[in-house]
């Protein structure tokens, strides 16, 4: 595999498309976690067991959170919403096995949970008030602001894309110049920073997340009531 | 920084896929057995309130039957108290009966003994009267009170009813030989052996011989022996008839 650094190695290609380890390692996380989420919901008990304490705790903890943003909508964006967080936290605990780099150190990977974090957001935003309504919400409370809307929109998004990349991609860097220069085992309080960082930037991303899709949502009854 | 837009593309498809598979394999399954477990457990608190309703139904069933029990031992025991009271008062009038009929008896049994001793002390008085008496007239005999009882005994005969002297003439007649004798406690004068004499000829209608002796059992009188009749006038019978006559005939 590859260690962390700007360029992004190719794993193999396929035709012209040219496969990089970024897709692989996200396509060993996926099918960790398919496999974990079969063997832990194989069985589900009334009598729940402690593996399944401990993914109906997660699940629950998820819903709850999404619940208290979106009481309504809450079924619908959980899935996204959910799949952010437990992909993300996957994808940046990945940097701690050795020989595998985070997905999430990868701007293309990054990127491509914005764009689907900015059209979720149009897509909940339409599917929850119709299209005409939702596209008159940027022009409130002015027209003149909807210019800013618009960049406010692509802003934000740049932003999660940039700043989860930055972060991943960083402490993979400070852990592997540490590594360079210390020596064996003093990477490790970095190491466990990465754990906190790994939560903590999921946490911010699905969280960010949820906040513009129930704005998105919010923002079509807000049109209706002026 | 290396950018690829292949790398791009299919992280998006990636995901995509990565919420189909976990809504599929994760979500869904999880939110259905927490929605099954909430069911299970609503489905327990309905049934524990049923349950709850039940027992409070039964407790109230059971202390209405509680209060009916009460009642109808209240009402048992005051039966049973009239009961009580009633055979109380039956066995009572019946033991006053009783003791009302045992005291009738005991007291008809007291006036018996109490009339008993009373005969039996007039019995033992006329018994010593009759000694008293037999003592002092056997002290008081005399050939004075002998002549006296003579002449009694010739006017008694004189004195007979008709029929008793029918049936001693009819006695007399059919005798023979010296049928009277004549028995007394001191020698007969002649003159009153004769008077005697024709009071018995006068009687029988006809002379008869009569034979005279002395018995000085007789203590002082007359007895004169006419076949299978006896006719006294003396002491020892009259006594004799006091003593063992006269105490019955006083009844």
């Amino acid at each position: 595999m590859i260690g962390p650094g700007l360029l992004i190695p190719i794993a193999f290609r396929i035709g012209p498309l040219a496969i990089t380890q970024t897709v692989v390692v996200t396509w060993l996380l996926m099918l960790a976690l398919v496999i974990f989420s079969w063997l832990a919901t194989r069985r589900l008990r009334v009598t729940p067991g402690p593996l399944q304490v401990a993914v109906e705790g997660a699940v629950t903890a998820m819903d709850e959170a999404v619940r208290s943003v979106l009481p309504e909508q809450a079924s619908q964006v959980l899935p996204f919403i959910a799949t952010l967080w437990i992909f993300i936290t996957a994808a940046n605990l990945a940097g701690l096995i050795p020989g595998l780099a985070s997905p999430t150190a990868d701007l293309s990977t990054t990127t491509a949970l914005a764009v689907l974090v900015f059209l979720s957001v149009h897509w909940f935003g339409i599917r929850s008030g119709g299209l005409r309504a939702y596209l008159r919400h940027y022009l409130q409370p002015s027209v003149f602001l909807f210019p800013f809307q618009i960049i406010s929109e692509i802003t934000r998004s740049v932003a999660l894309a940039v700043r989860l990349f930055g972060n991943m991609m960083s402490l993979d860097m400070a852990a592997l110049l540490i590594l360079l220069v210390a020596g064996f085992l003093v990477p490790v309080p970095i190491l466990m920073l990465h754990v906190i960082e790994a939560l903590v930037q999921a946490y911010i991303f699905g969280m960010l997340a949820l906040i513009y899709i129930a704005g998105a949502i919010q923002s079509r009854e807000t049109t209706k009531d002026t | 920084m290396q950018y690829d837009w292949t790398t791009f593309v299919l992280e998006i498809i990636n995901f995509l896929v990565l919420v189909w598979l976990l809504k599929h394999f994760l979500y869904r399954p999880v939110m259905g057995a927490i929605a099954r477990r909430q069911a299970a457990v609503e489905q327990s608190i309905a049934e524990a309130q049923t349950r709850e309703r039940e027992a409070r139904a039964l407790k109230t069933q059971y202390e209405n039957r509680l209060v009916s029990w009460e009642a109808e031992k209240q009402k048992a025991g005051a039966a049973l108290q009239a009961e009580l009271e009633a055979e109380h008062g039956r066995r009572v009038y019946a033991l006053d009966a009783e003791i009302q009929t045992e005291r009738a008896r005991r007291q008809a049994l007291a006036e018996h003994q109490e009339e008993e001793r009373r005969r039996a002390a007039e019995e033992e008085a006329v018994v010593q009267g009759g000694r008293f008496v037999a003592r002092l007239l056997a002290r008081l005999a005399s050939p004075e009170i002998d002549a006296r009882l003579a002449d009694l005994f010739i006017e008694d005969l004189q004195r007979l009813p008709e029929a008793q002297r029918q049936a001693l003439r009819t006695a007399l007649t059919e005798d023979s030989g010296p049928a009277i004798r004549v028995m007394s406690a001191f020698p007969l004068a002649e003159e009153r052996q004769g008077a005697i004499r024709r009071a018995l000829a006068e009687l029988a209608g006809r002379d008869i011989p009569c034979a005279f002796a002395v018995d000085g059992s007789l203590l002082a009188g007359i007895q004169a022996s006419l076949g299978s009749w006896v006719l006294s006038a003396d002491l020892r019978d009259e006594l004799r008839f006091f003593t063992e006559v006269a105490p019955h005939g006083s009844d």
